[in-house]
């Protein structure tokens, strides 16, 4: 089965869920189903830079935060169009990518990765710092993003969620498969030769960083708008973690090998956390004996890059 | 403005570069005719791939000037320099592994392009670029591996493929540094005559240790010993060069 | 605003300063030499903290809890290098972000499973407790300068290790080159341990100090990983020289971005304007200095020299 036709399947059995949660009674589930498919997205646009670009960043939630916060404020100064709120929190994360990106994009490998989680923290201090947006309380938002849809019902919202993530998903597979795309890759496995060759490799990393971010930050909206409520905490550190965690689970550069890693990943957080509150151990030794016997990556996923080539 | 075309395509003036105490170039002077394929042979730690590096701007040099098509190039970063018609191929092989052989060519074929960032044809169905990387692919001989990881290749293979990529980007300056490097006698052979295929059709400057080859295949050969050009001239004409065979082909030339 | 507070704020800052610097030093040498990005490097710093505060409260006896915290600390480094981190080191970042993220999960919920989720109180030795003046100028907390000290201290014995020592020798040899090591005929897999246990235990003595100044609670390795982080990228990574100056140009910038800004700012602004601006920008302001830094130098300030 190719990865698109996955993600059909996909899209599918997530459209006709919300039918059997209604026949089991349970509308509850639906809104943890939604919460899953905006991580979704979001693990996708992570899996868009690692698993194309082969660029681990560990600061990838702060596009959640920028996007959820964009609302947020948005919605505190009483503008409530959806339109603006989520055109602004796309653009203000793409922006927010585009300067972290020029600045962790000069250096590679491990500085790369510890650049991208600094800056995280960074918009992660402002956040708590800026008493008048609630500062670490967070802030509560007066309604919904106003599509003309309405949000409030627990369905709509599903379905739009919904909408969004197979939107995203197509365009994905569209970009990973463009002369953009295969670049991409290219640049991943030996970037030296691609420059090499001529191509002037930053700004296509930048580009794509900035797409990665700009959808992230679509995701945070939608965060917000399920929650009604933003806190500097959805871009705490150990959320760019687990959103690593989502797409090296899911497999790196299957696109739709992530979503379904964000999907399990927060069934099993919600499963352990049943039983115990400790589960953040849990998820930890799994990890631990993940990595250590060598099992990473749910659809096979590609070739991990950065290994030197002999 | 009308200059007329030299015949020289690439034309260096007093390349000097040095790593510490050693002079890896000690002002290099060198003229490559446009259309000529022209060698540069030298012992071990002579300062070929040195030369080869700040040709395509990989390296800097300390001082000196790289003059192509009459136009100074030194300050351009690599990528600018292989835009303008610089190819360079690696001693060591440098093809990508991961993608199989005509995605390396496409890929090639793709760098010719203005830019990239076309995010929505399929690139991988687009004629424009399958059409040039199978026209090259038949010309470098690995029609039948296509769809081949170019990981899986044989070594000769993917020293031809090498060579391949170098070629897609249709460079008006082929740069080869040692294309036979640890090939055995058969796989020599066919790169041999893979270049022998395209000489004459762009201006090839080639570091090969191989004296056979170089000598079946040069137009001219320079000989550069300790960062320095000794020698330059018809293969005929260096082989009986005193100083060449004293410096260089004393000890190795016999072979 | 007077000199005073001035010389107070930058007494505070280098004492951040010195605490970064003890997080940073095991950080930059264990990814100079193992190339290891460490995460779990913060869980070190809260185990010297824990065990530091708890040993010092149930027996007593400050030396013990010294003892305890910093050794502890070591402990734990060596047996996680043991049973987890050597058979790692040979894998990519990816491998390392997900194992030493999973490890942090694992101590910040055993932290919350032994201690519990609130705050553990850490206490200053009654020795320390007082304040000290300086120069007839100001008084300051006795505890705090002997961070300064302590750290200044232990920045001089490591200097002196690894400068004057046949270890260090061959610390900074791997540091700068890896295979070097091996080449050198040194037992890389002791060097290795004996390089983590080291970094672990400056973290612990780190975190052993910060007890009664920060807050012992569970996770609390975490923030000062992030700006050991930074450091170690303004330094250039693997230099521990580098990670020294970054250390105390960071912890005085952020210390006085903190205390000053609002003042400063009240200059331009209107109060309530700076009041709301002026932490904003100081939170940011290292952050900032970092892009600034890398910006122009990617490589850091002072990367150790290779070859």
């Amino acid at each position: 089965m190719t990865k698109e036709r996955i993600a059909l399947a996909m899209v599918v059995v997530l459209a006709l869920l919300p039918l059997l949660f209604a026949a089991m009674g349970e509308s509850y589930y639906l809104t943890v189903a939604t919460r899953m498919m905006i991580f979704g997205i979001a693990a996708l646009s992570l899996d868009l830079i690692l698993g194309f670009g082969g660029l681990i960043s560990l600061g990838h939630a702060v596009y959640l935060g920028i996007g959820g916060y964009a609302v947020g404020i948005l919605d505190f100064y009483g503008i409530s169009n959806g339109f603006v709120q989520l055109g602004v929190a796309t653009l203000a994360s793409a922006g927010a990518a585009l300067f972290i990106g020029a600045v962790s994009l000069r250096t590679s490998g491990v500085f790369f990765l510890m650049i991208t989680l600094a800056f995280s923290q960074m918009v992660y201090f402002l956040a708590i710092s800026i008493n008048s947006f609630g500062g670490d309380d967070g802030l509560t938002l007066n309604a919904h993003s106003d599509l003309g849809l309405n949000f409030g019902n627990t369905q709509v919202f599903y379905y739009f969620v919904l909408a969004c993530l197979a939107f995203f998903l197509w365009l994905s597979f569209r970009i990973v498969r463009s002369r953009f795309g295969m670049l991409l890759r290219g640049m991943k496995f030996n970037e030296s030769r691609m420059i090499a060759i001529g191509f002037p490799t930053f700004r296509y990393k930048l580009t794509a960083f900035v797409i990665s971010g700009a959808i992230c930050g679509f995701a945070g909206a939608l965060l917000a708008n399920q929650t009604l409520f933003v806190s500097p905490s959805i871009m705490q550190w150990s959320r760019s973690g687990d959103l690593l965690v989502m797409v090296i689970a899911g497999g790196m550069g299957t696109i739709v090998g992530p979503v379904i890693g964000a999907i399990m990943f927060l069934l099993l957080e919600k499963v352990l956390a049943s039983f115990t509150t400790y589960w953040g151990a849990l998820l930890g030794m799994v990890l631990i004996a993940l990595v250590l016997m060598g099992k990473t990556g749910l659809l096979g996923g590609m070739a991990k890059g950065g290994r030197p080539h002999g | 403005m009308a200059e007329p075309m030299s015949d020289v395509l690439l034309e260096t003036r007093q390349i000097r570069k040095r790593y510490g105490g050693i002079v890896a170039s000690d002002g290099i002077d060198l003229d490559v005719q446009r259309g000529s394929l022209h060698a540069i042979i030298g012992p071990n730690g002579a300062g070929k791939t040195t030369l080869i590096a700040q040709l395509a701007g990989q390296l800097r040099p300390d001082s000196g000037t790289i003059l192509f098509d009459g136009q100074p190039v030194d300050r351009l970063p690599a990528y600018q320099r292989a835009r303008g018609g610089f190819a360079r191929s690696f001693q060591i092989t440098n093809v990508i592994l991961e993608l199989t052989v005509l995605d390396n060519l496409a890929l090639a074929v793709q760098a010719r392009e203005p830019h990239s960032f076309r995010f929505w044809t399929d690139a991988s169905r687009d004629p424009s670029l399958r059409e040039p990387a199978r026209h090259v692919l038949d010309t470098i001989g690995l029609s039948t591996r296509a769809d081949v990881p170019a990981g899986q290749l044989s070594h000769g293979e993917k020293r031809a493929l090498e060579i391949g990529i170098a070629l897609a980007t249709e460079p008006k300056l082929l740069l080869l540094d040692e294309p036979l490097a640890g090939t055995g006698p058969e796989e020599a052979a066919r790169v041999v005559k893979l270049l022998a295929s395209i000489k004459g059709q762009l201006t090839i400057l080639m570091i090969e240790h191989d004296m056979d080859a170089v000598f079946a295949l040069a137009d001219v050969i320079s000989v550069l010993v300790s960062g320095r050009i000794i020698a330059s001239g018809l293969p005929t004409a260096i082989r009986a060069n005193p100083d060449v065979r004293r410096a260089y082909l004393g000890d190795e030339g016999a072979a | 605003m007077s000199a005073t507070l001035l010389l107070e704020q930058c007494l505070n800052g280098m004492q951040l300063g010195i605490m970064l610097f003890l997080m940073s030093a095991g950080l930059t040498l264990v990814f100079g030499i193992m190339n290891l990005v460490n995460l779990a490097h913060g869980s070190f710093y809260m185990a010297g903290a824990y065990l530091g505060a708890f040993v010092y409260a149930s027996s007593q006896s400050f030396l013990l809890g010294v003892v305890a915290g910093l050794g502890g600390a070591l402990l734990i480094g060596l047996i996680a290098e043991f049973l987890i981190f050597r058979r790692i080191y040979k894998g990519d970042h990816l491998d390392h972000v997900l194992v030493t993220f999973g490890l942090t999960l694992i101590f910040n919920d055993l932290a919350r499973l032994i201690w519990g989720p609130a705050a553990l109180f850490a206490r200053v030795p009654p020795f320390l407790s007082g304040q000290v003046n300086i120069f007839g100028l100001i008084s300051y907390p006795a505890y705090r300068l002997a961070i300064i000290v302590v750290g200044l201290a232990v920045a001089a014995l490591l200097y002196v290790l690894l400068r004057h020592t046949r270890l260090g020798m061959l610390i900074r040899a791997s540091a700068s080159n890896r295979t070097m090591a091996s080449a050198l005929g040194v037992n890389v897999v002791v060097l290795y341990a004996l390089v983590f246990a080291l970094g672990a235990g400056l973290a612990g003595l780190a975190g052993l100090m910060a007890g009664p100044i920060f807050t012992v609670i569970p996770g609390m390795g975490d923030n000062v990983l992030i700006l050991a982080f930074v450091v170690i990228v303004v330094g250039g990574l693997g230099s521990v020289e580098g990670a020294f100056c970054a250390a105390l140009v960071i912890g005085l910038i952020d210390t006085l971005g903190r205390s000053f800004m609002k003042p400063l700012f009240g200059l331009f602004l209107e109060r309530a304007a700076a009041d709301n601006s002026a932490p904003a920008i100081a939170s940011m302001l290292i952050y900032i200095l970092m892009a600034i830094i890398l910006f122009f130098r990617p490589q850091g300030l002072f990367p150790p020299k290779s070859r």
